[in-house]
C-alpha cells in the first residue's frame, strides 16, 4: 500500500482542522472564564486549579477514559483537545487582564465608557498578544495530541503512523510523523512571528 | 587608608570615555562625595576601586599599593559596598545578610553573632526584633540601614556607597544621613559616597568632587564649592538646588552665611541640624523647610519644639538689611523662596566673609 | 469499591509489572535528563549568545508531537526500552533546561553585582545566591518534565518498552473497558502524585524570604 502526496495533504488538513476545533472550544471556555472571573480571584483560582489538574492528565490516559464515554471517532479527540485547551488561554487572558494599567481603565471610565466598553476597547486589545500566545501553546499541544487520536478512532496524520507501526513499515510511519512534526513547528513559528509583529506596534 | 587615582581613564567599548584622566586622592578617614549629573562617571569611578570595573589606563592605589596586586576577591572583602537598590539578598535574614563577608572571611560563629548585635545596636535596631526578619519584612529605610551595616560588617577601612539613599523618601533619607554622619564620626572610615543630590553632598561630605562628562571639574570642601564654583557648570549645578544668584556682585545674605550643616538628630518627620559657630540648633521638616530654632538645653532635654521665634531672612536680602537685624541677635537663619533653610549667618561666618572680601581668599 | 477490588484481583500482577516499568522509564530518563540539562542551563546562563540559539532550537524540538518523535526515532534506534529511554531522556531535557536558564537569568543583576562586590568567588555566587534564588523555577522545570515523561512513557509501550501503555492499548484494541480503566487511572494517578511531590519540593526550596504570605 502506498500513500500519495494528496493523501498526506488531506490528512494534514483533517489534522489541523480537528486541532483547531478542539483548541477553539477550549480556548473559548478559558477566555470566557477569565473575562467573567477577572474580578473574582477566589473563583478564578478554583478554575485555574481544575485546568491545571487537566493539564497534568497524561494524554493517552485521558483519551482512553473519554473513549468510554464518547465512543470511537473524532468526538472523543475533540473533547480531549478542548479540555487541554482551557488552561493556556485562561491563564494568559487572566494574566494579561491583570497586567493592564488601572490608570488606563480609569481614563476609559472617565471618558464615559461603560464597563463593557472599557473591556472591549481598552482591556481586550491590550491583552490580545497574551491571548494569542496562549492560543499558540494550546494549538501546538493539540496537534501533538491529535496524532494519538488515531487510537480512539479519529482521523489525521496519526493514521499513517499507526499503520506504519502495525505493518512495521518505516516509510508509511514517517509519512505521518514528519508532516505532523512540520505542522507543529510551522504553527509555533508562524503564530510566534505574528506575536512579535503585534508586540512591535 | 588612602585611595589614589593616577591618570585613570575608563572607556567602555564603543563609547566616549566614562572617566577621563582622573587624578584624585581620597584621604584616610574622610567622607568624599562624588557628585554630578547622571552618566558623568561617578559609578564607574567607584566600581574601579573594588575592581568591578578595570581602568583602561592609569592606576589606582590603596595606601600606595597598586590594587591589581591584590587578589580580586580579597580586595573586595576588605572594602565595604552599598548600592541604591540595597542589594540585600531576599533569601537571607537580616543577620545572614550582615554576616556575608564575615563568613567569607571565616570568622567563628560567636564573633559573627556579637558583631551583628553590635552593628544593629549602632542604629538602634533591636536584635531580637530584627535579626531574623527577611528584607521584605522591613521598610525601605530599614532595608537601606541594613545595607549600610552589611558594608561595615567586617570592619573594612574603606567603604563605597553608590547613591545609598537615592531611592528613599525624603524623611528616611535625612534620618539615614544623620545616622551615617554619626557612624562616621565614631568609625572614621574612608568613605567614597556617590550622590546626585547637592544637599546631601553638602550635608555629608568632608570634601566634594564634582564630575562632568567623565572629568573631575572641582574638588573642595562644601563651603569652597558653594562659595567659589570654578565655572558656570558647577555654579548652575549648585544653583539648581539653591535657586539664587551667586554670580551677582553685590553681596547677598547667603554670601555671609555658613552652609555647613551637621544633621544632629531626627524626630518623626522633623530634623535637628547644628552648624559651626552657633550654639543653637535648627529645626526643619522633611523637605528642609525651616520651622524654628531650639536651644541646646532643650535639645538635650528632648524638648523638640521651636523655642525661639527667629524671623529668617531671604537669600537675597541685602547686607544693610542683615546687619541692621544682626545687632540684636547672635545668629540669623537664611531661607530660600521655598522657605528651605539654606544657611545660617553667625559671627563666625560674617568674619569669614569679611576675611574673604579683604584677603580675596578663604581662611 | 467493589469494582476496584475486582479490577485489582483480576489484573494485580499486570498493574504491578506495568508500574515498575513505568517508574523505571520515567525515573532513569528524568535523572539522566536532570544531570545533563541543569548544568547545561547553568552554562548557558553565562553564555547568552549561544543560549538564544540553543533555547530556540530546543523549543522547536519540543513542539514535535510525541508519537511522531517515537516514529521518527524507531527506524533509527529500533524498538525496546533503550530507544524509549533515549527519546524520553531527550524530551525531558527541554523543560528543565529552559527553567534553569530562565531561573538563573531572572536573578536580579544587582544581587549578583553586590555578591561580587562583597568578594564572593563565582562559585560561591552560584551556590549561595544564584542557584538558591533560581531553585523554585528549576524544580518547576523538573515537575513539568516529570509530568511529560509519565505521559510519554505510556506511549513508549508502542515501541515495546512496556508500562501502563501496554494495558491501555490492549484495552482499546480488545474493546476491554476494564483494562482501559486499569491502565489509564493509575497513569493519571502517577502524574498527579509526581506533580504534587514536586509542588511540595518547590515550596520547600522557595526561600522563606520569598514565600508568599
Ligand atoms: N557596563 C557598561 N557598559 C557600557 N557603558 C557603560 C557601562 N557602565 C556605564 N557606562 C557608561 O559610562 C558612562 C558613565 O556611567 P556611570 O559611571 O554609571 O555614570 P553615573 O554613575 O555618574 O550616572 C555613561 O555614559 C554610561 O552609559
Ligand atoms: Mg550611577
Amino acid at each position: 500500500m502506498t500513500v500519495t502526496f494528496s493523501d498526506i495533504l488531506s490528512a494534514s488538513f483533517v489534522h489541523l482542522y480537528l486541532s483547531l476545533i478542539g483548541t477553539f472550544a477550549g480556548g473559548l471556555i478559558g477566555f470566557i472564564v477569565a473575562v467573567l472571573g477577572r474580578n473574582h480571584a477566589r473563583i478564578l483560582t478554583v478554575f485555574l486549579t481544575i485546568a491545571e489538574l487537566i493539564q497534568t492528565f497524561p494524554s493517552i490516559a485521558m483519551l482512553a477514559l473519554l473513549l468510554l464515554v464518547f465512543g470511537l471517532g473524532n468526538n472523543t479527540l475533540i473533547v480531549a483537545l478542548a479540555l487541554y485547551g482551557i488552561m493556556p488561554v485562561l491563564q494568559n487572558t487572566y494574566e494579561g487582564l491583570s497586567a493592564v494599567d488601572p490608570m488606563l481603565i480609569d481614563v476609559g471610565r472617565g471618558m464615559g465608557m461603560t464597563k463593557r466598553q472599557v473591556l472591549r476597547r481598552v482591556e481586550l486589545p491590550l491583552t490580545f498578544p497574551m491571548i494569542l500566545a496562549g492560543f499558540r501553546v494550546s494549538l501546538v499541544t493539540s496537534i501533538g495530541i491529535a496524532t494519538i487520536g488515531v487510537f480512539v478512532g479519529s482521523g489525521g496524520l496519526g493514521l499513517f503512523i499507526y499503520r506504519g507501526l502495525q505493518m512495521l513499515d518505516n516509510q508509511i510511519m514517517l509519512e505521518g510523523a514528519v508532516p505532523a512534526a512540520i505542522l507543529a513547528i510551522l504553527v509555533e513559528l508562524l503564530i510566534g512571528l505574528l506575536e512579535r509583529r503585534l508586540a512591535k506596534r | 587608608m588612602t585611595v589614589t587615582f593616577s591618570e585613570v581613564t575608563k572607556v567602555y567599548q564603543g563609547k566616549k570615555p566614562a572617566v577621563e584622566n582622573l587624578n584624585l586622592e581620597v584621604h584616610t578617614g574622610e567622607l568624599l562625595v562624588l557628585i554630578g549629573p547622571s552618566g558623568c562617571g561617578k559609578t564607574t569611578t567607584l566600581r574601579m576601586i573594588n575592581r568591578l570595573e578595570e581602568p583602561t589606563h592609569g592606576k589606582i592605589q590603596i595606601d600606595g599599593r597598586d590594587i591589581e596586586k591584590f587578589k580580586e576577591e580579597e580586595l573586595r572583602r576588605g572594602i565595604g559596598y552599598t548600592v541604591q537598590q540595597t542589594g540585600l539578598f531576599p533569601h537571607m535574614t537580616v543577620k545572614d545578610n550582615i554576616e556575608v563577608v564575615p563568613r567569607l572571611l571565616k570568622w567563628p560563629k560567636d564573633k559573627r553573632d556579637e558583631r551583628v548585635r553590635e552593628l544593629l545596636a549602632m542604629v538602634n535596631m533591636d536584635f531580637e526584633e530584627f535579626a531574623h526578619r527577611y528584607p521584605r519584612q522591613l521598610s525601605g529605610g530599614q532595608q537601606q540601614r541594613i545595607g549600610v551595616l552589611r558594608s561595615l560588617a567586617a570592619d573594612p577601612p574603606i567603604i563605597l556607597m553608590d547613591e545609598p539613599f537615592g531611592a528613599l523618601d525624603p524623611i528616611s533619607r535625612e534620618v539615614l544621613q544623620i545616622e551615617l554622619k554619626k557612624l562616621q564620626a565614631r568609625l572614621q572610615k574612608t568613605i567614597i559616597f556617590v550622590t546626585h543630590d547637592i544637599d546631601e553632598a553638602i550635608r555629608l561630605g568632608d570634601r566634594i568632587a564634582i564630575f562632568q562628562t567623565g572629568q573631575l571639574v572641582q574638588l573642595g570642601s562644601p563651603q569652597e564649592i558653594v562659595k567659589n564654583p570654578v565655572n558656570e557648570f558647577v555654579a548652575s549645578f549648585i544653583k539648581k538646588n539653591y535657586q539664587f544668584e551667586t554670580s551677582n556682585l553685590s553681596l547677598k545674605a547667603l554670601d555671609l552665611a555658613s552652609v555647613d550643616f551637621h544633621p544632629y538628630e531626627s524626630h518623626d518627620d522633623r530634623i535637628i541640624l547644628s552648624i559651626d559657630g552657633s550654639d543653637d540648633f535648627y529645626l526643619v521638616d522633611s523637605d528642609h523647610r525651616f520651622i524654628g530654632t531650639i536651644s541646646k538645653e532643650n535639645v538635650k532635654a528632648n524638648q523638640i519644639t521651636a523655642d525661639k521665634v527667629l524671623q529668617p531672612i531671604r537669600v537675597y536680602d541685602s547686607v544693610q538689611n542683615i546687619l541692621s537685624i544682626f545687632k540684636d541677635v547672635n545668629t540669623l537663619p537664611v531661607v530660600d523662596d521655598g522657605n528651605k533653610l539654606v544657611g545660617v549667618i553667625t559671627s563666625l561666618s560674617l568674619m569669614n566673609a569679611v576675611a574673604r572680601l579683604v584677603g580675596g581668599n578663604e581662611s | 469499591m467493589n469494582y476496584i477490588g475486582y479490577l485489582w484481583s483480576t489484573y494485580n500482577s499486570q498493574i504491578i509489572q506495568a508500574m515498575w516499568q513505568q517508574i523505571y522509564l520515567v525515573g532513569i530518563s528524568l535523572v539522566c535528563g536532570a544531570i545533563v540539562s541543569i548544568p547545561l542551563g547553568i552554562y548557558l546562563s553565562k553564555h547568552t549568545r549561544l543560549a538564544t540559539w540553543v533555547i530556540t532550537a530546543v523549543s522547536i524540538l519540543q513542539t514535535i508531537p510525541s508519537l511522531a518523535f517515537f516514529a521518527i526515532i524507531l527506524p533509527i534506534l529500533g524498538i525496546g526500552a533503550t530507544p524509549a529511554l533515549i527519546v524520553l531522556f531527550l524530551y525531558s531535557l527541554l523543560p528543565m533546561l529552559r527553567n534553569t536558564y530562565t531561573g538563573l537569568r531572572s536573578v536580579d543583576p544587582t544581587l549578583i553585582d553586590v555578591a561580587k562586590g562583597m568578594g564572593m568567588t563565582s562559585f560561591q555566587r552560584l551556590i549561595f545566591v544564584e542557584l538558591r534564588l533560581a531553585a523554585p523555577l528549576i524544580v518547576a522545570g523538573i515537575r513539568l518534565s516529570t509530568i511529560y515523561l509519565v505521559s510519554w512513557a505510556t506511549m513508549a509501550s508502542l515501541i515495546g518498552a512496556g508500562g501502563f501503555g501496554d494495558l491501555i492499548f490492549a484495552g482499546i484494541d480488545n474493546y476491554n473497558n476494564d483494562l482501559i480503566i486499569t491502565g489509564a487511572v493509575p497513569t493519571a494517578l502517577m502524574a498527579f502524585i509526581a506533580s504534587m511531590i514536586f509542588t511540595l519540593i518547590r515550596r520547600y526550596v522557595t526561600p522563606i524570604g520569598l514565600r508568599r504570605a
